[in-house]
């Protein structure tokens, strides 16, 4: 009896405990950094989750997910010193991720993974803030409790699937080390993509106004940039980072791209909170695009490798290469893009357009330096009560707690939130009080309830801080979105440190913020934000100091890194801190399990949907198992195949209009890119109805011609919908169907959809 | 208002069957009426208090026109199912009370104090649906709730008390 009672006992004490992430003591750093061949590996890491969870971003907006439109990747690009990789400063991975944040907690799990190929301080993981991803792996109570979503929650078995899947692209990063060069392409032409959208916080930092570019970039042809203040307010940086692999016995010779990364500002929130795809929003676009061209590119530097991209990998291939690009957001805490609608359509356009130019600011292949400086610091600090000087050396302290104010609760101004109808929550500024405490202005969000959030694990508190040499680039990663304003100023004291310590031979020639890494705490407004309390400045947890915190912290990590010295820099620099997180383990059912239930699979019907767009779109429904069965994680899973035996899938050469371009070596149509948007609906007799709307554009039908093809749904055995070609296309969608492909409507029973008919028999 | 903003409420009626343990052992049967405040300030089962009230009338000797009454303040924590959730959940609650309640021979009824809880499983009327059709941001839903309770009424009085309610529940989290 007793030693059940204890059994019990600590049973019950293991389900209130937190979970622990152990300390990691820091790897040595090198006292001299030289540039070197640096060794790339690339990998690509599956986010895509089945429906039930929920999109995380647009707090209590944020809907359940019932399928998706783009998958959503990390990409993984593994940076090493050919001198080897044992020191801190030899190896860093860059990881993007098609996510709203990235939570300390996933970054420590995916670091356990990897002990043996890397520490903690060389994992960064950054988010691009699609507000279509994910939720449900924060370690923090505000990320995963009430309000956080419409469906709030922890759910370790889909944090640890997240991070295994992260892993796993850094051990294929790993084992695809080649020799490449890095080649830096920076310019300050991003307009017309993105405004600013708290013109009035912007302005009480009291700076000069936002110049108008003289001459225009052509860029500046697709807007009234002279007229729009808000369309001048932004952050005009785009910084593009290209990889290639080199010859190792010729190194003057490129064998074709690993990849890129682009930096720039803005939110990629085209999306509005009533969707409930799972995707990566304008950036999803914007990836796919790049990839292609890269793709494109290294067929042509390799074409007798070309046949590489076949699926499945054909003999004779070492592996599939896969060029990858990834996109960094920068200072775009108070930058959204220039949306009208929000719908997926627009999201498509824009993203399309956003690429294109993306695509143009690539640096020439193997423009750069054949050896480039690699170097990194990194500190896990308390930011609580934080002291730091700022730039003339008065010194200052952070709030010693976090908290919301009321300016928060209204969301952004071009995505409010279902309460900023009430007139206590509207979006107008300002929400301030009087000046009281650490907070300053800020009225609390919850009032005197606002010291529940308060407490330990709320919210971060130990931020992870980074400052990465890459070649000529210093990149800032801090764990919070940076107004525009507040970023320049963390990045203009990072080159005052850099111009004063490091030596002409690696001194860089420019900082950029890389937000929203390896943590997350919101929003960083500058002090003249704050004072307002709208939105960014409201969202700013500790207090009105915290731009100055970050700026010193950044300065302090540049310093150690042109001019290490041991009785100056921070003890704990490198180190990966003990990290407690209050969430506790377990199953809260936001990933959908395999029920191994019996299905009767099949096909219902598939229609052609006359809406009007540029391009027929094709809808298909089918009945499958539920979201745990399907092979819906591995992509892909739903295709385009040809009519024929064996049903091939389509590969199309996507051309560029320039012969000399070449075709997509890949080419397949399938849910890897942007045509499919796919969900589920209700449990019918036999398993779950889906459906599926392929969006091709005018292009695409083009290049098709008249093949007839058919829809195809990966799994145990394949499922068929309907052929069709260009000029056979299925019957037009009763609009009770249209309804289930567009919006997800709840469709009648089964039995009163019509079976598929043939074209004959119409009557359209 | 701030605190309805964050928090749901729910109200209902049921039925009340309680029997005070003691000299004299009355059995009782009555109405009951319920109203809750859920706030889901942390995630799992939401924070509850409310009231609760019982008329209750006597079984025996011919009934005593319900002259019996509790009213406890209940304080606890209540998991009420969402559609998309296993149908039923579970509650439990600390109950300080007063009642109208038969304390011994000599004097029957007297007003008294007492401390108690009261646990329940709240049972989901509303037909099972999959989480991306139940995400509403205010949902009113309907369940069943079957509850026992003991309470101790000073100075030496035990109530065991079971009961059915029929229970509406406004779910929202209109937290900003």
């Amino acid at each position: 009896m007793t030693r059940s009672l204890m059994l019990l006992g600590a049973l019950w004490l293991c389900a209130c405990a937190g979970t622990t992430m152990s300390a990691v003591p820091k790897l040595p750093t090198l006292p001299e950094r030289t540039p070197s061949v640096l060794h790339v590996g690339t990998g690509r890491a599956e986010l895509t989750m089945p429906p039930g969870a929920s999109t995380f971003g647009h707090a209590l907006d944020s809907r359940v997910a019932d399928g998706y439109w783009t998958r959503t990747y990390c990409r993984v690009f593994l940076f090493e010193s050919a001198r080897g990789a044992t020191a801190q400063s030899e190896r860093v991975a860059i990881i993007p991720c098609e996510l709203s944040a990235i939570s300390s907690l996933l970054q420590r799990k995916v670091a356990e993974r990897v002990a043996a190929l890397l520490h903690p301080s060389q994992i960064m993981l950054t988010a691009v803030h699609t507000h279509a991803a994910v939720g449900h792996y924060f370690g923090e109570g505000q990320y995963v409790g009430p309000v956080s979503t419409r469906r709030p929650g922890f759910d370790e078995a889909l944090l640890e699937a997240l991070a295994d899947s992260i892993a796993h692209a850094i051990e294929a990063a790993h084992e695809s080390l080649r020799p490449a060069r890095l080649s830096w392409r920076h310019e300050r032409d991003f307009y017309c993509f993105a405004r600013n959208r708290s013109l009035d916080a912007y302005e009480q930092n009291g700076e000069a106004e936002p110049p108008l570019p003289s001459p225009l970039p052509p860029s500046a042809q697709h807007c009234d940039l002279s007229g729009r203040k808000d369309f001048r307010a932004i952050d005009p940086a785009i910084d593009v980072l290209r990889i290639d692999q080199v010859d190792p016995n010729h190194p003057g010779r490129t064998l074709g791209p690993i990849g890129s990364i682009s930096l720039f500002a803005m939110h990629p929130t085209v999306l509005s909170s009533d969707n409930r795809l799972f995707g990566g929003d304008t950036t999803g676009m914007v990836n796919r695009h790049v990839e292609r061209e890269l793709r494109r590119e290294w067929a042509g530097a390799n074409p007798g490798l070309a046949r590489c991209f076949d699926e499945p990998k054909p003999a004779g291939c070492e592996r599939q290469p896969d060029p990858l690009h990834g996109v960094i957001n920068t200072n775009e805490g108070d930058i959204s893009p220039i949306w009208s609608r929000g719908d997926i359509d627009e999201a498509i356009s824009f993203g399309q357009r956003l690429a294109e130019f993306v695509w143009k600011h690539h640096p020439a292949p193997g423009s750069g330096s054949p050896e480039s400086v690699l170097d990194l610091r990194y500190l896990e600090d308390d930011v609580r009560g934080a002291k730091l000087h700022d730039r003339y050396g008065v010194q200052h302290e952070t709030c010693t707690y976090p908290e919301l104010g009321q300016g928060a609760a209204g969301g952004a101004s071009d995505h409010p939130t279902t309460v900023a109808a009430l007139p206590l929550f509207e979006t107008d500024a300002p929400r301030r009080g009087r000046a009281e405490g650490c907070q300053g202005v800020k009225r609390p969000l919850l009032g005197p309830v606002s010291c529940l959030t308060r407490s330990d694990g709320a919210f971060p508190a130990i931020l992870p801080l980074s400052v990465v040499q890459l070649d000529d680039t210093l990149l800032g990663f801090i764990p919070t979105e940076a107004t525009v304003t507040a970023g320049r100023r963390i990045t203009t004291r990072m080159m005052e440190v850099a111009a004063r310590h490091a030596s002409p031979a690696t001194r860089p020639k420019r900082a950029v913020i890389a937000g929203l890494a390896n943590s997350y705490i919101q929003y960083l407004a500058t002090r003249g934000e704050y004072e307002l309390q709208a939105y960014e400045g409201a969202s700013t947890l500790y207090g009105p100091n915290e731009n100055a915190y970050f700026a010193d912290r950044m300065a302090l990590l540049t310093r150690s890194l042109f001019a290490p010295r041991a009785e100056r820099d921070p003890a704990q620099l490198g180190e990966a801190r003990r990290l407690e997180f209050p969430v506790r383990g377990g199953r809260f059912d936001r990933l959908a399990e395999p029920t191994g239930d019996c299905v009767s699979r099949k096909h219902l019907r598939t229609c052609t949907l006359a809406d009007g767009a540029d391009a027929p779109r094709i809808c298909m429904y089918f009945v499958d198992g539920g979201p745990g069965d399907v092979a819906l994680r591995k992509g892909p899973w739903l295709r385009l195949v040809q009519d024929a035996q064996g049903a091939p899938p389509v590969r199309m050469c996507r051309s560029t209009g320039n012969l000399a371009d070449g075709c997509d070596p890949r080419g397949y149509v399938d849910d890897r890119g942007h045509e499919f948007r796919t969900r589920v609906h209700d449990e019918v007799d036999g398993g779950y109805l889906w459906s599926t709307l392929f969006s091709p554009d005018a292009a695409l039908w083009q290049e098709l011609g008249d093949t007839r093809v058919r829809l195809e749904v990966g799994g145990p055995a394949k499922l068929h919908g309907s052929a069709f070609s260009r000029s056979a296309l299925p019957c037009t969608c009763t609009p009770r169907e249209a309804a289930l492909c567009l919006d997800g409507e709840v469709v009648e029973p089964l039995d009163d959809l019509a079976p598929p008919k043939p074209r004959a028999e119409c009557g359209d | 208002m701030g605190v309805l903003l964050l928090c749901g409420c729910s109200t209902g009626v049921g039925l009340a069957g309680n029997h005070v343990v003691h000299a004299p052992r009355v059995p009782s049967l009555g109405l009951q009426a319920t109203s809750l405040v859920n706030l889901a300030v942390f995630s799992g089962p939401a924070i509850s208090f409310g009231l609760d009230a019982q008329v209750l009338e006597r079984l025996d000797h011919d009934g005593d026109g319900f002259s019996q009454w509790r009213l406890r303040t209940l304080i606890g924590v209540s998991q009420q199912p969402q559609p998309s959730e296993f149908f039923i959940g579970y509650e439990a609650f600390l109950a300080p009370a007063l009642g109208r309640i038969y304390v011994s021979e000599a004097r029957p009824l007297d007003l008294r104090g007492g401390l108690g809880v009261q646990l329940g499983a709240p049972i989901r009327l509303a037909s099972p649906r999959p989480p991306w059709r139940s995400d509403d941001l205010a949902a009113l839903s309907a369940y069943v709730v079957p509850w026992i309770s003991g309470s101790w009424f000073y100075e030496d009085t035990l109530d065991v008390g079971a009961g059915l309610s029929l229970r509406l529940s406004l779910w929202t989290a209109v937290l900003p």
